[in-house]
């Protein structure tokens, strides 16, 4: 039991990282990333190549971050005039992009077939459950120290400005705020925070392929945002368990009605979470946590 | 006079003597604890087609073997079955429930090549055992301790016959039009290879995203070339939809695919022939390996899956001998733990011994002490030791008014 709670704390932290991400990037920028999952798999595939041609775990992942960066403020920068409904179908448009030159390109990437034992880091350590711990302990690290840099930017000018750009670019803009360069930047930074999440996928799952990349990505992300509380980093945080606790809890809900055929019971699975999600949407819509505000002190009124 | 007063230490005592006895019950208890089979199949997603039959196979065939008294001195067989969602993601975390909370001894069932290659690490470091139907190498590829046993043919067995088929049938240029999976890529190569050296050329080639919602384009660059003939590696659900356009299309081109993907059965009950109808479905070639329906195993087989008689089962009756396989191994090595009865699987499915067929009787020839060769419920499993099924023939179908034909054996 043990092991399988490690590996499902990986996995929430994984999916917590990509939340972090969109709750920058949509959350309090507005800008609608449905290409999530493009970004990702740039971010696993590039820690993945980096790793299995003998460079470094740490020097990999930070390869990986850097490749999503630029390609996050290329994004950013190509589509600067775009914004709701447009700037999704362009992030889309880029995600299959990406997909479609992993399955393609299979040279490099292995197309279809994938990238088979990618080397983990640190594995001469510990092996078994300790190594998942471990894991575990890294993972929480890189989680925490994401969380720390995503909520530096939120309390930050920087942050203000995002939620100003989001509310109003002409009002922010009417201020002095350059928006395409705040755009540029927010949409870097989640790049930054996608790359690390990419690069523990590639670590943990050890094979990588095309098929783990789509679009469901996008759809766990929005949904543990929007269950959070949009533009809330604590609440996504709470958002992302949420919805590992739906996925995997009506596993063995299902495990209790052995008189369902497979079919049927995987059916049932699938209605239990969409109730779950739609009951969240009905009895909190806006989410379990506020996103955060610049309050006045007491008596700092004028 | 004593009073029972149920104090903190009192308490604390009986509580801790409870723990005791029922630790020292454990070891009697797992006796007779159920050997649990795990399974992780695509029952949503774009293989739902294959995975709910499969399960439905491991099912009848554990439902058989506890009817007739378990495995090993009365241990009932339970199968627990996890919805691989057709995603690796989702694989490795029904395989991490299945390994770590279930405790299962072996993996059956285990479709498709992307979800196998992700779920194989963490089974290997578990000591369990995978019976896998995917047919990428790299599943068998490296050191996996005789833990993985393919009971699929490997891409290069899929991708030589129907070129030979071709090529028999007098086909010099031809296209692939292949669905981008890694079952359907590994075949590619040994498909355009036998093509080549039979003097053929391969015209065209193009592919397809198996979640493409349509598939026309594609259809017509492969058909507007100057091609008699056109492979077409793909699963039913794409198949369907591209039979449909080369019919809209009044294309002469044949077309050859895979037996998983354009089965009519023998009575017309394939799932292809009844979404297309049997006038799209005509001509049609298809291959697999040859699995011999008119066996008393196989007949046994579909009054076990409560189907008619010369229904195909594509890929269920594969996973009834992976279960008939292991479940003779565990009883011939006494014990459930993979890394032992996996040792025992070449001498059931490969010696010259006495030929059975089906669960039941390799089970009983197991238990008498027999030398035997298992000859399964479609067709005859032998391995390689590096737990890769030994090359068979293949057998070539085509349709004729909404019907299987058999045109002979390549």
């Amino acid at each position: 039991m043990i092991g399988y709670l490690t590996a499902i704390l990986i996995f929430v932290i994984i999916s917590a990282l990509i939340g972090l991400a969109l709750n920058l990037q949509w959350g309090q920028a507005g800008m609608v990333n449905f290409g999530i999952f493009g970004f990702f798999a740039v971010a696993a595939y590039v820690a993945a190549l980096s790793a299995m041609a003998g460079v470094p775990a740490l020097v990999a992942a930070l390869l990986a971050v850097i490749a999503t960066v630029i390609l996050s403020a290329l994004v950013a920068l190509v589509s600067a005039r775009l914004r709701e409904d447009y700037l999704a179908i362009a992030t889309l448009a880029f995600a299959e992009a990406v997909r479609l030159f992993l399955l393609n390109e299979t040279w490099l990437t292995g197309g279809a077939n994938g990238l088979p034992g990618i080397p983990r880091p640190l594995s001469g350590v510990a092996s078994g459950l300790h190594y998942e711990l471990m894991f575990l302990g890294i993972s929480v690290v890189v989680l925490a120290l994401c969380f720390v840099f995503a909520q530096l930017l939120t309390v930050s000018p920087f942050g203000r400005v995002l939620r100003a750009l989001r509310e109003d670019d002409l009002v922010a803009s009417t201020l002095g705020k350059t928006t395409l360069s705040f755009r540029v930047r927010a949409f870097a930074a989640g790049g930054a925070i996608i790359g690390a999440a990419g690069s523990l996928h590639s670590f943990y799952f050890s094979y990588i392929d095309p098929t783990q990349f789509g679009a469901f990505v996008t759809a766990y992300a929005f949904m543990a945002v929007i269950a959070g509380g949009r533009g809330s980093n604590t609440g996504l945080l709470i958002g992302a368990v949420s919805v590992m606790v739906l996925l995997e809890g009506t596993r063995f809900l299902k495990d209790l009605m052995p008189f369902l055929d497979a079919g049927q019971a995987a059916s049932l699975r699938l209605i239990l979470i969409g109730v779950g999600l739609i009951l969240l949407l009905i009895y909190r819509p806006q989410g379990f946590m506020r996103e955060y505000r610049l309050q006045a002190k007491d008596g700092d009124v004028s | 006079m004593t009073k029972l007063i149920m104090n903190r230490r009192r308490f604390l005592g009986t509580t801790a003597a409870g723990v005791a006895a029922s630790t020292l019950a454990l070891p009697a208890l797992a006796q007779n604890a159920p050997v649990k089979f795990g399974m992780i199949t695509p029952l949503t997603g774009g293989g739902a087609s294959y995975g709910p039959n499969i399960v439905k196979a491991a099912q009848a065939i554990a439902g058989q073997i506890n009817a007739a008294g378990g495995i090993l001195d009365g241990r009932q067989i339970e199968i627990i079955a996890e919805d691989s969602e057709t995603n690796p993601t989702a694989a490795v975390r029904a395989a991490r429930k299945l390994l770590d909370v279930d405790q299962v001894n072996a993996i059956v069932g285990m479709w498709g090549s992307g979800p196998t290659l992700a779920v194989k690490p963490l089974a290997i470091e578990k000591g369990v055992s995978i019976s896998c139907l995917g047919a990428a190498d790299a599943i068998t590829e490296g050191d996996h301790g005789g833990l993985i046993w393919r009971f699929q043919a490997t891409g290069r067995e899929w991708g030589v016959p129907p070129a030979k088929a071709m090529l028999a049938a007098g086909h010099k240029k031809v296209g692939i039009l292949a669905v981008q999976t890694a079952f359907t890529q590994s075949m590619i190569g040994p498909f355009v290879e036998t093509i080549e050296a039979g003097g053929g050329e391969v015209v065209v080639q193009a592919e397809v995203k198996p979640d493409q919602p349509n598939f026309r384009a594609e259809v017509d660059k492969v058909m507007g070339e100057d091609v008699t003939a056109v492979f077409l590696p793909a699963y039913v659900t794409q198949f369907t939809s591209i039979a449909k356009e080369w019919f809209r299309g009044g294309y002469d081109a044949e077309l050859y695919t895979l037996t998983i993907a354009a089965s009519a059965g023998v009575n017309g009950g394939g799932k292809f022939i009844e979404a297309v109808g049997a006038e799209v479905g005509e001509g049609i070639n298809h291959l697999q390996a040859t699995n011999d329906s008119s066996s008393a195993a196989y007949k046994e087989f579909e009054g076990l899956m409560g189907v008619e008689p010369g229904t195909f089962l594509p890929f269920s009756a594969l996973c009834a001998d992976s279960m008939a396989v292991h479940v003779a191994a565990m009883e011939k090595a006494g014990t459930p733990d993979a890394t032992i009865y996996t040792k025992e699987i070449l001498g059931i499915t490969n010696a010259g011994g006495e030929q059975v067929g089906g669960a039941l009787n390799l089970l009983e020839a197991i238990r008498a002490g027999k030398d035997v060769d298992y000859t399964g419920y479609g067709m005859d499993v032998a391995f390689h030791p590096d737990g890769n099924l030994k090359d068979r023939p293949f057998a070539h179908f085509v349709i004729k008014d909404g019907k299987d034909v058999e045109l002979g054996t390549i």
